[in-house]
């Protein structure tokens, strides 16, 4: 079976051309846009404040389950 | 070659699963989405976004489990409905494309309501209303000469589909109003419950518009409800949606939280039981059945070795997201 035959018949070539055109148009639209939100990302640079690094690390302590193995792994025992 | 097994029955079942289990996870995340564009500010903006960026990507694995089914299980009513289906499909992968991308370049810029803001509520209720169009148009039937399918790909646009494509999107409003009274407190959660109380008149007003009009449209439809003794077989559907109306709509106005997002599932449940009951067992309604449809029955016992090693796996992690995701979300704490 060739490509050409496998074609669904009710698909024109018009069809195409439209969907074609849409996913040009939502590409040409998204990547511009990604580009630009990048750009302005690192023109703004690095934060400096450490309310964000303090947040994020307070998220992050270890649970106390955790602490507990790594002690282990450490050869301590409670 | 004596058949063994009749494999039909069950890729029946994995793909309606699949289709279903789609319907009300992504029912639900894409109606947070058109619900999004009501809240008033960028703190309730942020939670609602956060009660569904965990997982809304995960629900739209059923989407692709029950299409790529279709095409491995029963491959020739996938080539009738997907090119009849052509344009409501194409403009529904477009929004979800506008939707999956707004979660991460609002962030960018959260404190604003910014493009991406509209794009996520825009982009939720376009893609919504495009499946609600193909709802319509599968419960219609599709024009079939041989086994192609013979109209054009405008066909899609007819007064019934776009009914249901507006239907959906009160469905799914309905899905996503439930969602967030589970995920959210204070001012969110008041105003999902109000906006799920007008979703839930529209539901009921629709489902029954809905079951007016497809039997006038089909005789077999009719013949299938009304005729003795399967009216008094069926007529449980009909009782049990009023049922689980009222007590969806009573969960709305009561402190309840998690009532009605049961209630609003229950509601596509009886929706879904009531499309088999008047379809089943056609594929391609008023042209194949579903095994008429069935790839041979060597594909179909092939592919089924790796779907059933694969199916438990989604089940399981799905099943664990939700549950490391449970609870109430805040507008501050979330994903970036």
């Amino acid at each position: 079976l060739r490509t050409a035959e496998s074609v669904s018949p009710s698909l024109t070539s018009l069809d195409v051309a439209i969907s074609l055109a849409g996913y040009m148009l939502v590409y040409l639209l998204i990547y511009p846009f990604g580009l630009f939100l990048m750009l302005r990302i690192i023109r703004k640079g690095p934060e400096h404040s450490d309310e964000r690094a303090s947040r994020i690390e307070s998220a992050h302590r270890p649970e106390p389950a955790l602490a507990g193995a790594l002690d282990l792994a450490k050869g301590e025992t409670r | 070659m004596t058949q063994v097994l009749d494999f039909v029955p069950i890729w029946t079942l994995i793909c309606g699963m699949a289709v279903f289990f789609y319907v009300l996870l992504d029912g639900f995340d894409l109606g947070v989405g058109m619900l999004f564009g009501l809240a008033p500010d960028a703190s309730s903006r942020n939670a609602i976004m956060n009660t569904i960026a965990p997982i809304w990507d995960g629900n739209e694995t059923w989407l692709i489990l029950g299409g790529l089914g279709l095409l491995a299980a029963f491959p020739l009513a996938f080539a009738i409905i997907i090119p009849a289906m052509y344009f409501p499909i194409l403009v529904m992968l477009l929004a979800l494309i506008f939707r999956g991308v707004a979660f991460e370049f609002r962030l960018r810029d959260a404190e604003n309501k910014t493009f991406w803001d509209r794009a996520f509520c825009y982009g939720s209720a376009i893609g919504t209303f495009a499946q609600g169009m193909v709802l319509g148009n599968f419960i219609r039937g599709f024009q079939v000469s041989g086994e192609q399918f013979a109209g054009t790909s405008f066909d899609f646009v007819n007064p019934f589909a776009l009914f249901t494509g507006i239907a959906l999107m009160f469905g799914y409003g309905l899905l996503g109003a439930g969602w967030l009274i589970l995920k959210t407190e204070g001012s969110i959660q008041a105003a999902a419950r109000r906006h799920g109380r007008i979703c839930l008149i529209a539901v009921l007003v629709a489902i029954g518009a809905i079951s007016l009009w497809t039997p006038f449209m089909s005789e077999e439809i009719a013949t299938r409800w009304f005729a003795w003794p399967n009216i008094a077989f069926f007529s449980p559907v009909p009782i049990a949606t009023v049922v689980i109306a009222l007590f969806t709509w009573r969960a709305l106005d009561s402190n309840s939280e998690v009532i009605p997002f049961v209630g609003a599932m229950g509601l596509f449940v009886v929706s879904y039981v009531a499309i088999v009951i008047s379809l089943y067992p056609m594929i391609v309604p008023h042209h194949f059945t579903l095994w008429q449809a069935a790839s041979s029955e060597r594909t179909q016992a092939f592919l089924l070795i790796g779907t059933l090693v694969l199916l438990p796996v989604i089940l399981m992690y799905t099943g664990w997201s939700y549950w490391v995701f449970r609870g109430k979300v805040r507008s501050d704490i979330g994903y970036d």
